[in-house]
């Protein structure tokens, strides 16, 4: 085994080298070979386990295609975009079913009132929604 | 009229070519070259004469088939050890190693290894190690065998397995530790 010295595990292994088979035997393989080697290769049908396992993955596609639709029909559509000019201060609040948007720009004058004093008064004064966000 | 060379002194390439193009006496002569090593590393991974021809039979049937894909890379005799490893690591998953069919296929009782007066007869050695092996997990397993059966360098072994050469001595190295952990040597030490 290798170049090292032999050791305990290298006699053993040395030791229990499988017999050659006999000739019979040797005869038996070849002739299986002879028997096969120009056959067309055969197509392996899929066995238990995977067609298990195609069935999951289409069970998952299927789950995936009904949620989607599901999805689709039950949310509320988008809604339409939101133009916001570049140098506006602007306040974009979602609601339940609508978007509501709050332009402080004119609030913010020429006296130069800070942009987030004017956003965290409206915070205060408007009723919270489920998320707000922010474009200048 | 000079005489072409007889098939035993043809080179493997050629006769990998005659193969190629179904040559039976070629194909012949491939399996015969290297059927004996094929053998023997399948029998170090599976445990049993029987499966271990199984194997061997599997592995040259794929390898015949598949000669187009075979580049040359290494020569034939590492290409085919290759898709015995792997051939037979995939049989010993669906056959799942069991000691009663390790049992039944070795030697009948009596012959001249199995004398008592030499200690633990050859049977119970290859049990031993058998049983040790088995407990590898498959990669070290088929690394160990490659290296120490088969004779096959890291360099070979780490391109069948594509993983680096430093994985490969790394593997041999804990099979080796794994395998002296596992085997009892008190009771193996009848070894000749």
């Amino acid at each position: 085994m290798g170049n090292e010295p032999m050791n305990d595990l290298d006699r053993l292994w040395e030791a229990t080298r499988p017999a050659p088979p006999s000739a019979e035997a040797w005869d038996r393989v070849w002739a299986g070979i002879v028997e096969r080697i120009d056959e067309p290769v055969p197509m392996v049908a899929p066995s238990r386990g995977r067609w298990a396992a195609v069935g999951l993955v289409l069970l998952a596609q299927a789950a995936a295609v009904l949620l989607a639709v599901g999805v689709g029909r039950h949310a509320p559509a988008p809604p339409p975009p939101i133009h916001v000019e570049e140098g506006r201060l602007v306040l974009i609040r979602g609601a339940a079913d609508a978007v509501e948007v709050a332009d402080l720009t004119p609030r913010l004058g020429s006296a130069g009132v800070d942009a987030w004093y004017l956003v965290h008064n409206y915070f205060e004064s408007a009723a919270a929604g489920p998320f707000v966000a922010m474009a200048e | 009229m000079p005489e072409g060379p007889t098939i035993a002194s043809i080179p493997d390439e050629e006769l990998v070519r005659r193969a190629r193009e179904r040559d039976p006496a070629a194909r012949e002569e491939l399996f015969l070259r290297h059927r004996d090593d094929a053998f023997r590393t399948a029998h170090r991974l599976l445990g049993n004469e029987h499966d271990a021809l199984d194997a061997v039979q599997d592995s040259l049937l794929k390898a015949f088939r598949r000669l187009d894909e075979f580049d040359g890379r290494g020569g034939f005799r590492f290409w085919l050890l290759r898709i015995v490893v792997n051939t037979a690591l995939d049989q010993g998953r669906r056959r799942k190693r069991s000691k009663a069919v390790v049992l039944e296929v070795e030697p009948p009782s009596g012959s001249p290894d199995d004398d008592p007066s030499r200690g633990l007869g050859r049977a119970d050695l290859r049990r031993s190690l058998d049983e040790a092996l088995s407990k590898l997990s498959p990669p070290l397993r088929a690394t160990f065998v490659m290296f120490a059966e088969a004779g096959m360098t890291y360099k070979e072994i780490a391109e069948a397995l594509e993983v680096p050469i430093g994985t490969v001595m790394s593997r041999i190295n804990g099979a080796r530790r794994k395998l002296r952990e596992t085997l009892d040597w008190d009771r193996l030490k009848g070894i000749d």
